[in-house]
């Protein structure tokens, strides 16, 4: 799974999330190796958890049994028939909050990351193609914004302007995407020296049509990898956020902030921790399950970084 | 040593750019600072004239270049802005913190580089072998887990089901045994993985052939030649790590109510407390650098092909 540092000189390797990515670094010789050593079970085990998942998030009115927000005389109890995960201090009935829960929670981590991908994308091939000043503003940017630590300058933007989930899905994204846009810039500087760019200016192609029709097919490539990758990262920061108060406010339903209500029953009742923390737990395992497996199928060396 | 100049040179102009960031946050957020520390301090809505003579108190009226000068200039005398809970200098708390930060953090590291090394080692030794799928699976958990999930379980773990450990606060060593475990079981995972995967390399290298060629045992091979070889590239990645444990910390220490810098950060935010905020962007953000730079360092000294190349031997 892990694999060497970036090699010197690879324009194409760089750092997401917690990993150093080479995409395409691999020679056939040894993926072909690593794709008969390598089991498939963990990315189908991971396909599986997430379509899961996904499916109950979306049929969450037609399978949660309560309304999510409806209290009830049951307090605190422990699962049964009637509550399959039990209910919390105020009886709501934690399997329906968890589903719908998964509404928000992924829609905002999969909304982050869908916006992170485009600003990242399409300013990067900005930056690469034209070089110039463009290039410099941003580069010496990320380079200021790569020096914070993430989830305390997300911290501090959500804290100092307006809690919510919102504001927390765009400061997350205004301050990882710059990874992303990085990342572009280098692939676009190798993507064009490529014979068929050289080829398609020599016919006469304007900036546009390279940048479109070959370069930009190029990067996505490296960069939609990436992505899978990241979804599992993507998910965690924002429940850690939503954990500590940043973004959904009581009563809304929403993993993160569900385990910080149930901390405060810790001991008299974990089950209201314990149930949407193993559910986010799996889910993120899912994820990463199935990014890591995308990635090796296709034949990319990969190596988490802490 | 034109390195080190070079690599201090781009230090400073990074920490010029972070407390530039940090001063704009607290500029561009919503609200007037000098009406809502009246609010704070009065209790209730403050009038005109009051908000107006605050807002000079507090050098609001003066262009932005002088106040975030002046900002920077509390530096010298470890103010940084005043802490609107505590009253205290922002940079004195936050130097009151750092202590009990880097203790957790060199904890956790410790305890998962202990972890790590043995283990990789032995998954490296038999791949395939019972200890590298363990290994491998323990790695994917740990990286799957949130921290702040992690922290619970163990707490209702050893803190209740077992009753051996303290569950909050500080003040002596088992308070720092949960934390610490929380915080490190994410790194020994990926750090088990990358021990490994580097000591499989090196083993296919040449000096690994020559050492067994000459007789030496198989034991010291893997830890004399192989581990040794392994080790300069992880320090590497112990450095890159650190963003890791300090935003980890940050989770971590609220969990556990450890008074470090985490905790300040977050009970700022959630008081609302502007000034310290400001200053605790910018000293993360310089502890993240400075050890960063450190660890580069480490490195370049340690890797006798980098040090030699330099003094011009090799």
């Amino acid at each position: 799974m892990a694999g060497p540092a970036c090699p010197a000189g690879e324009k194409r390797c760089g750092v997401i999330g917690d990993r150093r990515v080479v995409p395409y670094a691999a020679p056939a010789v040894l993926s072909q190796i690593t794709s008969t050593l390598r089991p498939k079970g963990p990315l189908w085990v991971g396909a599986g958890i997430v379509a899961l998942v996904l499916m109950l998030a979306i049929g969450a009115n037609a399978v949660a049994p309560y309304d999510p927000l409806s209290t009830g005389p049951a307090v605190l109890e422990g699962p049964s028939i009637v509550h399959l995960m039990g209910t919390d201090a105020l009886g709501r009935d934690l399997f329906s909050r968890i589903l719908f829960g998964a509404r928000l929670s992924l829609g905002a981590a999969l909304l982050t990351l869908l916006l992170i991908v485009t600003a990242g994308v399409s300013l990067g091939l900005v930056a690469g193609y034209d070089g110039r000043w463009i290039d410099t503003i941003l580069m010496r940017f990320a380079d200021v914004v790569l020096s914070i630590p993430s989830l305390i300058l997300v911290l501090a933007i959500v804290g100092l302007f307006r809690p919510g989930l919102l504001s927390l899905v765009l400061a997350l994204s205004g301050v990882w995407w710059v990874r992303y846009a990085r990342l572009t810039r280098g692939l676009v500087l190798s993507s064009r020296e490529r014979v068929c760019v050289e080829a398609a200016r020599a016919l006469g192609a304007g900036d546009m049509r390279i940048l479109i029709r070959h370069v930009l097919p190029d990067v996505l490539r490296s960069i939609i990898v990436l992505a899978t990758l990241d979804v599992g990262n993507v998910v965690l920061a924002v429940s850690a956020l939503t954990f500590l108060g940043m973004g959904t406010q009581p009563p809304t339903p929403e993993w993160g902030a569900m385990i910080n209500e149930g901390k405060d029953y810790l001991f008299v009742a974990p089950h209201v921790m314990l149930f949407p923390g193993l559910t986010l737990s799996l889910t993120v395992l899912g994820f990463n399950l199935l990014g890591d497996g995308f990635v090796d199928s296709i034949g990319a060396k990969e190596s988490r970084l802490p | 040593m034109p390195y080190l100049i070079r690599r201090l040179a781009s230090l400073i102009v990074v920490l010029v750019g972070v407390s530039t960031v940090s001063f704009a946050l607290g500029v561009l957020a919503p609200g007037d600072p000098a009406e809502l520390w009246l609010e704070r301090a009065l209790g209730r809505p403050p009038s005109d004239i009051q908000i107006q003579a605050q807002r000079q108190r507090m050098g609001l009226d003066r262009p932005l270049a002088v106040q975030y000068l002046t900002w920077l200039n509390g530096l010298r005398s470890g103010e940084l802005g005043q802490s609107w809970g505590t009253g205290r200098g922002v940079f004195r708390e936050l130097s009151e913190a750092l202590p009990r930060t880097v203790l957790l953090a060199v904890a956790a590291l410790t305890a998962a580089i202990g972890i790590a090394v043995p283990l990789g080692v032995a998954a490296a030794a038999r791949p395939g072998s019972l200890i590298d799928h363990a290994s491998r699976a323990a790695a994917v958990l740990g990286t799957s887990l949130p921290t702040f999930f992690l922290g619970y379980i163990l707490m209702l773990l050893f803190g209740v089901q077992l009753r051996l450990l303290p569950v909050f606060g500080s003040g002596s060593a088992s308070h720092l045994v949960l934390p610490t475990m929380t915080l490190g079981f994410g790194l020994a995972g990926v750090f088990t993985r990358v021990i490994r995967s580097n000591v499989l390399a090196s083993l296919g290298e040449e000096y690994v052939l020559s050492a067994r060629a000459r007789g030496v045992p198989g034991r010291l091979v893997l830890y004399r030649h192989a581990l040794r070889a392994a080790l300069i590239p992880f320090v590497t990645i112990a450095g890159l790590s650190l963003g890791h444990l300090l935003s980890g910390a940050v989770i971590v220490e609220w969990i556990f109510s450890w008074p470090g810098l985490g905790k300040l950060g977050v009970d700022a935010i959630q008081n609302r407390d502007y000034p310290l905020i400001q200053g605790w962007v910018l000293f993360m953000s310089a502890v993240f650098a400075v050890s960063s730079l450190a660890a580069d360092l480490t490195y370049q000294w340690l890797d006798p092909r980098v040090r030699l190349a330099k003094s011009g031997v090799a």
